[in-house]
């Protein structure tokens, strides 16, 4: 494939006598007083990006020289998505690949102001509000400082002032990219928002803890684990434009259906000292719709009542069934690995030159991210996401929740 | 390989090919070690290759340091074929275990070379489109630049900074914050 991009004798023209045939795209012949690496051809350039699984080591090696400058440039968009970062704070943003290190600056634009609070965050945006909502919702990509108001979550939020509202997680789905046309403007995407509403009036309220986007239908999970799906129709003219609405709500599964031999593990589990944290997840992975139970250590001195998460439980939607779906158990990822957070949970593709992230692993955050880690599926065991991360936590002077972000970039 | 009768298959993994480097060196090298290369491979299917195959891009140096990683992991490919029929699941996990333990050990040996050997062999594995050794070494530089500032990187590398000021502002401009 590289050869017939670059015949060979064009790629030893560079090699062998740099001052002899040195076609510059830019016209004329380079100057020629560094090593022969500035000449590396623009296609091996491309192979070594592809092994930088950190966006900062890509942009760095792009800000090398003239010529790595442009290789590094016609590479951005082909290359596979790098690494995640971690959102602490204002500010703070943390490259959890090459060991961490300390928290980059990253500015979030100038909309979104010193009041503006982060509420979590979906692929490459992070979303804010002011006054809880009513002062205004964003969408921010800290990368490019990029915003998008979200008006009518803003408008919406400012009308039920009854209420004490409370953003809890918002998810996105994005329109199909037009065939061939990578360069047209990104369609805005559609925005669900899950709101916390104190006070509750109605007595057929379903109590839903966590929602997620499955092959462009919205989910929902209860607070007692059952799937439901909620049913989003076009908006009528009417009321306001053509933001779709909720058509309704139906259950899809029953309660988990416990497989042989997994009520044992609950009872290892109870022995080991660990319990489940209550706080069930929901993440589109690959083909398939996953529910991640964590279990905590029991501890009864730790002040929030949770000790640190030390095992998940990977359910999987099994569809097979004609009209309901149930849980079953899922030992691996499939080759895939899972970022979790109360806040933000996505699931990439992992090996094969794809995100530098580890086959079936979990890499999870709570809220604060001094619980955090890499939950690796095979072994049942977790490492430090970061060596570091109480140290790169103290060092956060604005922080907020710590949620996932997806960069987004090509410079 | 599997099409072939096991008699060719013999026959073919007994066949010499000579390579010729730029500075006119000969090497001596099995069918299965030169086919690793699918330039060669190539040219071998092509029927071209009597009387030698000319490399006018490869040094003496460069070559027999392609042809001692091509050896190696030729090797390591037909161990590994061949014991998949004739040992027990068990026994083939562990042999194939040991393979690969022998083999990262190999690689890891064989790129302790300095910067300028590192890059004749990026561009000897691309000539030769041999995607191993080009995965193996373009990691290498990878590995070697993580973490580091672009003046490490430069000086590493011997690399003249040559952007305009500009350009460089325009760098900072847009992501700034990778430099910090």
């Amino acid at each position: 494939m590289l050869r017939a991009a670059l015949p060979p004798c064009f790629v030893w023209g560079l090699g062998k006598q740099k001052q002899s045939l040195c076609p510059n795209p830019n016209g004329g012949v380079q100057a020629c007083a560094s090593s022969r690496w500035s000449d590396l051809p623009p296609e091996l350039l491309g192979l070594v990006l592809t092994c930088l699984h950190s966006l900062t080591d890509r942009v760095r090696a792009g800000a090398i020289c003239r010529p790595w400058r442009s290789a590094a440039r016609l590479h951005y968009p082909n290359l596979p998505p790098p690494m995640p970062w971690l959102a602490l704070g204002d500010e703070a943003y943390l490259d959890v690949v090459n060991g961490g290190g300390a928290a980059r600056k990253l500015s979030l634009g100038s909309a979104p102001d010193d009041n503006a609070r982060c509420h979590g965050s979906a692929d490459h945006l992070i979303f804010l509000t002011r006054d809880g909502g009513a002062g205004g919702c964003f969408l921010a990509d800290p990368f490019t400082g990029a915003v998008l108001p979200v008006a009518d979550l803003a408008s919406f939020i400012k009308q039920q002032t009854r209420h004490n509202l409370h953003v809890l997680k918002v998810v996105l789905l994005w329109p199909p990219r037009p065939h061939g046309g990578g360069s047209s403007p990104e369609q805005p995407p559609l925005v669900a928002a899950l709101i916390k509403n104190i006070t509750n009036e109605h007595k057929t309220t379903i109590f839903v803890t966590y929602v997620a986007f499955f092959n462009g239908n919205l989910y929902a999970l209860s607070t007692n684990d059952q799937l439901l799906i909620i049913g989003l129709g076009e908006g009528s003219a009417a009321a306001g434009g053509s933001n779709p609405t909720i058509t309704g709500v139906k259950y899809v599964t029953e309660e988990i259906e416990e497989e042989d031999g997994t009520g044992d593990d609950d009872f290892d589990y109870f022995c080991q000292g660990i319990c489940p944290a209550g706080d069930e997840r929901l993440v589109q992975s690959g083909d398939r719709l996953l529910m991640l139970r964590r279990w905590v250590i029991d501890d009864v001195t730790s002040s929030s009542g949770d000790g640190d998460t030390s095992i998940f439980d990977v359910y999987e939607a099994d569809f097979d069934g004609a009209s309901s779906c149930r849980w079953k158990t899922a030992s691996s990822l499939r080759g895939r690995a899972l970022f979790l957070g109360p806040y933000c949970s996505k699931s990439v593709r992992v090996g094969d030159g794809h995100c530098g992230a580890l086959e079936d692993c979990i890499y999870f955050v709570q809220h604060d991210a001094s619980d955090s880690g890499i939950y690796d599926m095979e072994y049942c065991r977790v490492r430090p996401l970061v060596p570091n991360i109480e140290e790169v936590l103290l060092q956060v002077q604005r922080p907020w929740i710590s949620t996932w972000i997806f960069p987004h970039l090509s410079p | 390989m599997a099409s072939a009768g096991s008699g060719d298959e013999k026959a073919a993994a007994a066949a010499m090919i000579t390579l010729i480097s730029s500075d006119n060196e000969k090497f001596e090298v099995t069918e299965a070690t030169a086919t690793l290369s699918q330039t060669i491979r190539h040219m071998i299917e092509d029927g071209c290759t009597d009387g030698g195959v000319p490399l006018p891009n490869v040094t003496s140096k460069i070559l027999a340091r392609v042809i001692e990683y091509c050896k190696k992991h030729a090797t390591a490919a037909a161990g590994e074929e061949g014991s998949s029929s004739s040992f027990s699941d068990a026994a083939f996990l562990e042999v194939d275990r040991a393979f690969l333990e022998e083999l990262e050990e190999f690689d890891d040996a064989f790129l302790e070379v300095d910067r300028a050997t590192l890059f004749d062999l990026i561009l000897a594995a691309n000539y030769l489109d041999i995607k191993g050794l080009l995965n193996l070494t373009c990691q290498k530089v990878a590995d070697s630049v993580k973490g580091k500032t672009p003046e490490q990187i430069r000086e590493m590398y011997n690399i003249v900074n040559d952007l305009t000021p500009e350009e460089e502002a325009e760098i900072r401009r847009e992501t700034q914050w990778a430099f910090e």
